[in-house]
């Protein structure tokens, strides 16, 4: 079924940040604890998925030259409704993910996706295109927050998981941390494949 | 005396790329030389001293007095969007090397959330104008100097011996966070 | 021709579309963000002022508005009475821009119980010293009508933060106009407080 592989290329060939190198910026901004992870995860997927679904059924509206000027108009109002009812209802999760939020307008996964799917397909498939990489991409986020909140500060979404006797890594909760953490975790990536593609040859 | 600690807050101690991640796109795409390094430093210290400025006016001009601020978002990106096209078409007809050097990366700075989350975070911060322009100049500059000692870094990178797995973009990302830590010295300066 | 006719109508249709479903959207939900601000960011400051505030505490809000400006309010209503409010004053002056302040004022005795700041842009370091609660105890006890609302050095009551004038006579200005508007008011916000409806 199309639309199933199309939802499951999200979490494999089309993995974000992984293998799809785009939208950096929040995944190492916001993986600081596992909610914000998820939070910020769930935020963008509505945005693509949205997004997604609107460049799909306008796609033969919509003139060449103008189009990335509309895919942004498109973007950028879904991130408006998502940045309202945020404020609205999660005022504590608007504070922790910022000015994270609007960035997800700039997030090339978005655009990237409008651009090389969404706009050349129909909207069933342009939507399951839009969850399975939203999906595949919260569960990221998710991945990079609990190691960096785990060994960082020593908490699971707020629960403390060692004894009290655990000093945890304070330099992975901070900026340097982000970066690193990210690094190994592709590193780890890269060599399965490799060791994966060595075992079938 | 105040401007002067603002510039180097936002230089080096809250630098925009290593310590509030934004920018990383194109870090990690442009830093491979030093040329295109170089180039897409100064592109962005022009475009983001620019855009902030500009969505800076848009936003006390328009969006407070019309209460608009919900608006903030498509607004900024339409303006940055626009920006960039303009600026596109300016550098093609006076500065055409600097153009075709720059090439693809140009259209990108769009994208870049740097330039965007410069010009969120000067209003977000209610800075006036003048320092709202030393904000924006000396971020752009942070990002600047981050991309340009970045790129030193990885072209050490083509002679030395990498395990295949922690090429390319793993290996970025951990420098990067070296440098990060290095930034993180900073911190207390001001 | 006819292509750029397409694609201004096109695009024009897009934005449109936008622009109307957002504002409906924000109009929809204006009240409800306004709230959540309030209750997460004032109201734990003006408890703090406060000290002591009731469970209704922040549902009494309301505001007044004199001459075009908006003041928000927060009474302590307790058997009946409105003991002291909390009211969030703009101070001009600062470096980089206006200080908010919230001001905590005993009706009683007609002195400041408290003074916090809630939105500052000021330099990092020594300009946020200004908005700690160490320093901030300088404006504790000041009565409303004898106390001169500026800084020591321009002949007024109240030391600065060595090193951070502007911000401190950003604060000193805010808490100054809230005197003022407390001293001219007091009737009318003791009126609205009792008269127990929440909201604006």
């Amino acid at each position: 079924m199309r639309i199933v592989k199309e939802f499951g290329k999200g979490f494999t060939t089309h993995l974000a940040p992984f293998r799809l190198v785009l939208g950096l910026c929040p995944v190492l901004a916001v993986t600081t604890t596992v909610a914000n992870g998820i939070g910020m995860g769930l935020a963008a997927t509505f945005v693509l998925i949205c997004s997604n679904v609107m460049v799909s059924l306008l796609r033969r509206l919509i003139p060449g030259k103008v189009r990335i000027a509309c895919f942004i108009v498109l973007i950028a109002s879904f991130v408006v409704i998502v940045e309202l009812v945020m404020k609205a209802f999660f005022f504590g999760l608007s504070q922790s993910l910022g000015i994270f939020i609007p960035l997800i307008v700039v997030n090339c996964v978005i655009l990237g996706r409008a651009e090389a799917f969404a706009a050349r397909n129909p909207v069933h498939l342009a939507a399951a295109d839009g969850l399975g990489i939203g999906l595949g991409f919260t569960l990221s986020l998710a991945l990079i927050g609990a190691i960096r909140e785990v060994l960082g500060q020593g908490t699971f979404l707020g629960h403390g998981v060692f004894g009290p006797g655990f000093e945890p890594f304070a330099f992975l909760a901070q900026a340097p941390g982000a970066f690193v953490a990210l690094g190994v975790l592709l590193f780890v990536m890269n060599a399965y494949d490799r060791f994966r593609s060595r075992m079938r040859a | 005396m105040d401007l002067i600690l603002l510039a180097i807050n936002a230089i080096l101690v809250k630098n925009i790329l290593l310590m509030q991640y934004l920018g990383n796109c194109p870090f990690l795409g442009t830093s491979k030389r030093m040329e295109t390094a170089l180039g897409m430093g100064m592109a962005v210290i022009f475009t983001l001293t620019l855009a902030t400025t500009i969505t800076w006016v848009v936003h006390r001009a328009v969006l407070v007095p019309f209460k608009l601020q919900y608006m903030q978002t498509i607004a900024f990106i339409l303006v940055i969007a626009a920006l960039v096209q303009f600026v596109e078409i300016f550098m093609k007809k006076t500065l055409p090397a600097l153009y075709l050097s720059l090439g693809i990366f140009l259209p990108l700075i769009t994208t870049n959330c740097a330039v965007f989350g410069a010009a969120l975070l000067s209003v977000k911060n209610d800075y006036d104008f003048v320092h709202m322009v030393v904000f924006a100049m000396a971020s752009a500059t942070g990002f600047a100097l981050a991309l340009v000692l970045f790129a030193g870094l990885r072209e050490r990178f083509r002679v030395a011996h990498i395990p295949g797995a922690l090429q390319d973009t793993a290996i970025g990302l951990i420098t990067a966070g070296l440098m990060s830590l290095a930034f993180l010295g900073f911190k207390g300066m001001t | 021709m006819r292509d750029i006719l397409r694609m201004v109508l096109v695009l024009t249709a897009i934005c449109l579309l936008s622009a109307f479903s957002l504002t409906a959207l924000n109009e929809g939900l204006a009240g409800q963000i306004a709230k959540q601000q309030r209750d997460n960011v004032q109201v734990p400051r003006a408890r703090e002022v406060l000290g002591e505030t009731p469970a209704d505490f922040a549902e009494r809000y309301f505001e007044i508005e004199v001459d075009g400006v908006s003041w928000a309010v927060f009474p302590r209503v307790e058997g009946g009475r409105c003991s002291a409010i909390a009211l969030e004053s703009t101070g001009r002056g600062g470096y980089a821009g206006d200080v908010k302040v919230i001001a905590g004022v005993d009706l009683e005795s007609g002195a400041i119980l408290g003074v916090r700041v809630t939105q500052s842009s000021e330099t990092p370091g020594i300009g946020s010293r200004v908005a700690e609660p160490s320093y901030l105890r300088v404006y504790r006890g000041r009565p409303l009508k004898g106390t001169a609302f500026s800084l020591r050095a321009e002949g007024g009551d109240i030391e600065a933060v060595s090193g951070a004038t502007r911000t401190s006579a950003a604060v000193v200005d805010g808490v100054r106009r809230a005197a003022e508007f407390v001293l001219a008011h007091r009737d009318e916000i003791v009126r609205r407080a009792l008269g127990g409806q929440a909201g604006s």
